[in-house]
């Protein structure tokens, strides 16, 4: 019997490109993570998770759309999800609840800074960071996706579970926000 | 203060706005109530510094992952890969097959079947099903040309598959084996974790199954050579080429002691 003759059949042909192509966007990734989570080991917990949905999921991902956006839908929807599972989270789909607590000023129910969080706002001592990092979470995400991934609207709109109207008024009062924190920045550390 | 209605009307344009540069009319009407509402229209230049300040400082603010982390997603999801790879071979080899193998198959599965009659002994009849699938496997699995895959890895794959955590030997215990494929394999009383090696040219396979009472014995049969042991509350079994019995013996010999 002549051995080795017949190949195997490879695995699922898109799995090793799809690989590489996910990982492209790990630190996008990981940097989305680590603003939700706020810890490195969560963040890192999350970011893998996201992987390994997405892996899973790949025949569902459509070729040539956006993949960042779509591994960053995956990314929310786990975090979202391992948030509702916490019984002392807030309602996040709520967005009128949203929008209010925001404008009081309210951080989004996130626990109180651990000495690692003070460690982490340190590193980011620019002033663009510390009013970033002072946005509620709600407010942050859409500017972040607009401004610094560079989303479209309705991707936006897709990651984050909301209609398209509360994707641009979000991002309308996130950057007046990070307007004035950035200022309240400015003047509590003159350069 | 923005607190008129007529300002909340074009709260979500302004964001739209602060987007274009001074002079594209995002919204003809947008742009009359501009000119005559100063609140907008700050709160529209506000919008357009911060992103500008957030564009120009894209990749600086971007944030790198620690390392390690690209290194330990890409071995989980190429993990996944092997396993959904395993999957589907264990559900459709015989599709895969050539028809002159499956015609061998066929036969060989005829032959095993007559066997239990023949000989009567429980050992003889798994030597006979295992060879059966070490020639299948290597048919499908075993490409003389496969790379090498990692003890850790395959370790990993037969946690995955079977909740065992069996050591793994990279080399099959010989200086020129090498490990080239795991998968899962059927037999009459359940499953085997199948490893396949190269030994050279030589394909050889260990079988680990839960333990069973067959007898330990060295058997010859279809064509094969094949030794087996209880360790560790398995059954193994080796399977070589017929005229393999040197070298299964001597793997035989080294991974009972490197299972130890
Ligand atoms: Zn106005
Ligand atoms: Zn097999």
């Amino acid at each position: 019997m002549p051995f080795g003759r017949w190949r195997s059949s490879p695995p699922p042909p898109d799995a090793d490109s799809f690989t590489a192509d996910a990982l492209d966007h790990l630190d996008a990734l990981y940097g989305t993570a680590l603003r939700l989570t706020r810890r490195p080991e969560d963040a890192q917990d999350l970011v893998q998770d996201t992987y390994l949905k997405a892996f899973r999921a790949r025949a569902r991902f459509t070729a040539g759309t956006n993949l960042r956006a779509w591994l960053y839908t995956i990314l929310h929807n786990t975090w979202r999800n391992r948030r509702r599972d916490q019984s002392r989270s807030r309602v996040e789909a709520d967005s009128e609840v949203v929008e209010i607590a925001a404008e009081r000023g309210d951080t989004g129910g996130l626990p109180a800074p651990t000495p690692e969080d003070l460690l982490l706002r340190e590193a980011m001592s620019d002033d663009l960071r510390v009013a970033l990092d002072g946005l509620p979470e709600a407010f942050r995400e859409v500017v972040w996706l607009r401004d610094v991934d560079d989303l479209s609207y309705q991707d936006i709109a897709t990651v984050l579970s909301v209609p398209m109207g509360t994707v641009m008024s979000r991002l309308a009062r996130g950057r007046r926000q990070l307007h004035a924190g950035v200022l309240a920045a400015r003047r509590a550390t003159p350069s | 203060m923005r607190i008129n209605t007529e300002c909340d009307r074009f709260d979500e344009l302004l964001a739209l706005e602060a987007e274009h540069g001074d002079g594209a009319v995002v919204d003809p009407a947008l742009h009359r109530h501009l000119a005559g509402c100063p609140a907008c229209e700050a709160a529209v230049a506000a919008q357009r510094a911060v992103r500008k300040r957030l564009v120009t400082h894209r990749r600086a603010l971007q944030i790198t992952a620690p390392p390690g982390v690209r290194t330990r997603i890409a071995a989980k999801l190429a993990g996944e890969a092997h396993a959904e790879a395993g999957a589907s071979m264990a559900t459709g080899w015989g599709l895969r097959l050539s028809p002159l193998a499956a015609a061998a198959a066929l036969m060989l599965v005829i032959t095993v079947g007559v066997l239990p009659m023949v000989t009567g002994q429980s050992s003889v009849v798994l030597a006979a099903q295992l060879a059966l699938d070490h020639v299948k496997c290597f048919l499908i699995d075993g490409d003389v040309h496969a790379t090498p895959i990692s003890a850790a890895d395959a370790e990993a794959t037969m946690r995955k598959q079977h909740g065992w955590s069996v050591p793994v030997s990279a080399t099959g215990g010989v200086d020129d084996g090498h490990l080239v494929a795991v998968r899962e394999c059927l037999y009459s009383e359940g499953m085997a974790a199948h490893l396949l090696y190269r030994v050279g040219e030589t394909p050889v396979s260990l079988f680990v199954m839960p333990d069973t009472d067959h007898a330990v014995a060295s058997v010859s049969i279809l064509a094969s050579d094949t030794v087996s042991w209880h360790q560790n509350g398995r059954t193994h079994m080796l399977v070589g080429p017929a005229g393999s019995r040197a070298t299964l013996d001597s793997m035989a010999r080294h991974l009972q002691l490197e299972a130890r």
